[in-house]
């Protein structure tokens, strides 16, 4: 177990986080930047920065983020050890990560570690622990979209098929200057066509919209699923929301025309979607990201499979810190942290 | 996301780069620097603040004691606090959920996981 930091220690921890706090949240401010204002060699450096920040951070010992919020003293007045925040015996504390070898690898494992989980960097998706291997079968899986030989909806739903229920995905992604090279990118999930009322409704509050504020949603689709698309839009409607159906190929004149809260793409529709539509989704010029639900099949009978840490559209770096927050929330989003 | 956010952080630098990424997020954001000040502000305060992010050590009442005084009244009960704070001691973790704090992030601290933890409480 560690030993509290002498007070000396602990002032020094104490004054290391506060500027450490300024660098980091203001590096990661100026990546996060919607206007994309940074060159590419400005990126990089603000990108170094970071890193150095969060290989300090590391040395700022006992981090208490992996306390439990309900310590008790026992009958002795002795305080349990702080646990893990792996709150469930009965699932597996494993996480995969397909992801390169680095200092993002090594920060988001540290991070993971600290927090109670068992990280390990795979080198392929074939390498990911499935419901094969039972117990050992990984919690959560991050996934760089460039693991997948062919990257494409398929391979994506190829992979949950694999998994067993429950286990959980981070996607990333890395956009190389104006190219979109994956075409889930800023896809907040995928839900099913037949999805209830309730679960529609739940979806829209996920992705921060009120069916009572009648957030105006655009159903698109292509002519194979433009049924699948009418019953979406039936159900959208059933839930408050102001729909358009269009077709895909219209969708680009319909985003640039009117003020859209959402869309709902069709799962064929991934496939056909021009690029330039996407980012002017997801860098619109005058108003937020719009997001993205694909409409399609769902394996397990899932209706709804969030991709976790896609809420924001926009390009940006994810820090290691930032990613590891999320994936603690998604797969524990209501643990008492 | 939408709600009004109180952000008491006596640290100019870190409060400003918050106001900003909450705003960007869709939050209202009001910034208190002092603890005292914090506590007058909630005292007389038609509307509550849906949130609040609160630094622990700050001039006047410290945000330990800000948490005491908002457990004394009922009023406060359904308004969650996140704790934001340089102290990396566990004893201060549960010092702080004892006194009926909802969240707790340590600096340094990533922007988007204190947006990503908010719209988890709100």
């Amino acid at each position: 177990m560690t030993s509290e930091p002498t007070d000396a220690e602990a002032a020094f921890q104490y004054e290391l986080r506060r500027r450490l706090a300024v660098v980091h949240a203001t590096a990661e401010t100026m990546l996060e930047d919607p206007d994309g204002s940074l060159t590419v060699d400005q990126r990089e450096s603000v990108e170094t920065i970071l890193a150095a920040s969060n290989e300090l951070s590391s040395l700022v010992a006992h981090d208490p983020e992996t306390v439990e919020p309900a310590l008790e003293p026992d009958a002795d007045g002795d305080v349990a050890a702080p646990t893990p925040s792996v709150d469930d015996p009965d699932r597996s504390a494993s996480i995969d990560l397909v992801l390169e070898s680095g200092p993002f690898a090594d920060v988001l494992v540290d991070q993971l570690e600290q927090s109670g989980y068992e990280p390990t960097v795979v080198s392929s998706v074939d390498d990911v622990r499935s419901s094969a291997e039972g117990a050992d079968a990984a919690r959560h899986v991050v996934l760089d979209w460039r693991a997948f030989p062919e990257p494409s909806i398929e391979s994506l739903t190829a992979l949950f098929d694999r998994l067993e229920a429950g286990t959980s995905i981070a996607l990333l992604s890395v956009v190389d200057d104006e190219s979109i090279p994956a075409p889930v990118l800023g896809v907040s999930g995928l839900l099913s066509p037949r999805a209830s009322t309730e679960m529609v409704a739940d979806v829209l509050a996920s992705i921060h919209f009120d069916p009572d504020d009648e957030p105006r949603v655009v159903v698109a689709t292509v002519d194979d699923d433009a049924a699948e698309g009418r019953s979406m839009a039936e159900t959208l409607e059933a839930v408050g929301c102001a729909v358009d159906t269009v077709s895909v190929a219209e969708l680009r004149s319909h985003a640039d025309r009117d003020g859209i809260d959402c869309v709902f793409l069709s799962a064929d529709g991934v496939d056909t979607i021009d690029d330039a539509t996407l980012r002017s989704l997801r860098t619109p010029e005058t108003s937020l990201p719009v997001p993205v639900v694909v409409v399609g099949p769902t394996p397990k009978a899932d209706d709804w499979l969030p991709v976790c840490g896609s809420q924001r559209f926009v390009r940006r770096s994810v820090t290691a810190h930032g990613l590891a927050g999320e994936i603690l929330l998604a797969i524990d989003p209501e643990a008492e942290s | 996301m939408s709600g009004h956010i109180l952000v008491v952080e006596d640290d100019e630098q870190i409060s400003e780069i918050l106001s900003y990424r909450l705003e960007i997020a869709d939050y209202e954001v009001t910034v208190i620097d002092d603890g005292d000040d914090c506590w007058a502000y909630l005292e007389e305060a038609d509307e509550l603040p849906d949130a609040m992010l609160l630094d622990v050590m700050l001039p006047g009442t410290d945000g330990f004691g800000v948490l005491r005084r908002l457990q004394r009244t009922d009023r406060y009960d359904g308004m969650p606090v996140i704790l934001i704070t340089g102290r990396g001691l566990e004893d201060d973790v549960i010092q702080g959920f004892d006194l009926g704090a909802d969240d707790y992030i340590v600096k340094p601290f990533s922007p988007s996981e204190v947006v990503a933890r908010l719209n988890r409480l709100l």
